[in-house]
């Protein structure tokens, strides 16, 4: 049995009075999908941010390949290989979407800061920046983001930022992805498509994931594992089909029977 | 036509310092979004480090002294975002303002203390003076505006073509992602308080040895003269800064040269003021500044 490559255990986080989530224990193994669903406030984006750090966990640990990381402050971890994306579009409207998704790729790129100072043409551009540019182009083909990639990311469909954000998140190569609602506000063509999309760069990649989604059915058909929370508690983990039938799961979505 | 140009030098060596100092507030605006009010008391404070470093205490020779004031209110700078505004990093952005106001007062009113409130000098060893058709253009202003021009134009290049410099745009734009690109967000907040405190030294350098100013207490003042340079330009443009302190720096010697004689009614002293005149007159026109963006902002 490999060990997990990331491991919540008994992780707490309170706002005040209210607890947001509730000793959330679950492990993501190296290669596989792990689909975090829920009702609306059930703390999963409360969640993505503990394992990130924007939000700082009042009990638990959190590990990363055995490397405790909850005393890590945000961009500690990310050095580490956490990356994540939005629930809300957060990308560089202004630029085009070829430097957005080169922004991704900020951790790679090392330098000299004579050589970037110093105005000589050509010899600025550092090894690191041209293995990126041929990275980001790469992951842009996948996308199929090619033809747009000069173009200014903030006048671009939806369906087409979503796809930048996530491009951006990849070029970090990182170890985990943590997709915050990947499909949200896609229609269901799009969403099969980027879904596709997706598994394939997983494949190919051998991506590990956690992704919050309301698609069930999406979900359900990617997903190895299924963590679903309710009220900031774990009410159910396994594998899909044992969700779908799980009752726990069904009051949760569907509200229990007046006892 | 001689005193136009004679005030048009005045002006311009005013105004790059001005321009300087409204840097200072820009820097630290764009990258932590808050309107740094102490940046006057950390010119001051910037200033007697000079002092003590030279004339006032380890009366080191002025280009050494310069370089151990540089590292002093770099570190003094970064002390202060660390201790006091980094405590208070969660804090709203208005919160931060009225801590930086506080501190303007406090460490103004501890340095009034310790040095007292006579001039001193801090005393860059440049003297004399260009005479050019009846205009006397000192030395030292020229050292002003071409010192401003090198400080700039190093910025621009840090921010433009360094990674650190992308990181702080980055910041700038939006601290979520930047800690998700693993940028060390707090490290990036110092940083540009110790940029704007070593820009603030190196105004302060030339404001205090400029013929008839010198360093004291009420110098800390030169930042709300800067002030409305920084937004006239926008708040977030560094070109905005130097063209916004240009403008204030001509606006007021002119005003300075020309208002007793046409508008006399004004009284005495109005030139100090003329830069706030300038700047509601053109944020009426133009809310944005000179140089911001209009961000529309759906409703």
């Amino acid at each position: 049995m490999t060990s997990p490559l990331l491991s919540v255990t008994n992780v707490s986080l309170r706002f005040g009075g209210v607890t947001a989530l509730n000793s959330v224990s679950f492990d993501l193994y190296p290669g596989h999908i792990l689909g975090l669903i829920g009702p609306n406030g059930a703390g999963k984006t409360s969640l993505i941010n503990v394992i990130t750090g924007s939000y700082r966990a009042n009990d638990g640990s959190i590990q990363l390949d055995n490397q405790d990381i909850l005393a890590l402050p945000p961009h500690r971890r990310a050095a580490l290989g956490l990356t994540r994306t939005f629930q809300n579009l957060a990308l560089f409207g202004g630029m085009s979407v070829y430097d957005n998704v080169m922004v991704g790729r900020h951790l790679h790129i090392r330098e000299g800061l004579v050589a970037s100072l110093l105005p000589i043409p050509g010899y600025a551009v550092s090894s690191d920046e041209r293995a990126s540019a041929g990275i980001v182009t790469g992951l842009l083909e996948k996308l199929g983001l090619s033809h747009v990639c000069r173009v200014e990311v903030g006048s671009l469909p939806y369906g087409h930022q979503k796809r930048v954000e996530l491009a951006r998140a990849l070029a970090s190569k990182p170890r985990v992805l943590l997709l915050d609602e990947p499909f949200a506000g896609m229609t269901p063509n799009e969403s099969r498509e980027l879904a596709k999309v997706i598994l394939d760069l997983w494949e190919k990649h051998e991506l590990t994931i956690l992704m919050i989604e309301h698609n069930m059915g999406l979900i359900m058909d990617v997903a190895d594992h299924v963590v679903v929370l309710d009220f900031g508690r774990v009410v159910a983990i396994g594998e899909p089909h044992e969700i779908k039938s799980n009752p726990e799961v069904i009051r949760a979505y569907i509200g229990g029977e007046v006892s | 036509m001689v005193k136009f140009a004679q005030l048009l030098v005045y002006g311009l060596s005013l105004g790059s310092l001005y321009g300087l100092v409204a840097l200072g507030f820009v820097v630290i605006f764009k990258s932590t979004g808050v309107l740094n009010f102490a940046h006057g008391a950390i010119v001051l404070i910037a200033g007697y480090m000079l002092f003590l470093a030279g004339a006032g205490g380890l009366h080191a020779p002025f280009a050494f002294a310069f370089v151990i004031a540089l590292v002093a209110v770099a570190v003094f700078s970064v002390a202060i975002e660390r201790l006091v505004l980094g405590y208070a990093a969660s804090s709203s952005v208005d919160t931060k303002l009225m801590i930086t106001l506080g501190l303007y007062i406090v460490l103004v009113t501890a340095a009034e203390a310790y040095f007292g409130v006579n001039q001193v000098s801090i005393g860059v060893p440049l003297n004399g003076q260009l005479v050019i058709g009846g205009v006397h253009v000192d030395h030292i202003r020229l050292a002003a505006i071409a010192g401003s021009f090198v400080c700039v134009g190093a910025l621009a290049l840090f921010f433009s073509r360094t990674k650190l410099g992308l990181s702080m745009r980055i910041v700038a734009t939006d601290p979520e992602v930047a800690t998700v690109l693993g940028i060390n967000v707090q490290g990036v907040h110092a940083l540009a308080w110790a940029i704007a405190g070593v820009l603030g030294l190196v105004a302060v350098t030339f404001l205090g040895s400029l013929p008839g100013y010198g360093l004291q207490p009420a110098t800390a003042y030169v930042a709300f003269r800067a002030f409305p340079a920084a937004v006239l330009g926008g708040m977030a443009s560094l070109p905005g800064a130097v063209v916004g302190g240009l403008l204030i720096g001509l606006v007021e010697v002119l005003m300075a040269g020309y208002q007793p004689e046409f508008f006399p009614w004004l009284g005495t002293g109005f030139y100090i003021v003329s830069g706030y005149v300038v700047m509601v007159a053109i944020l009426l026109i133009r809310p944005q500044g000179i140089f911001g963006s209009r961000s529309g902002e759906r409703v």
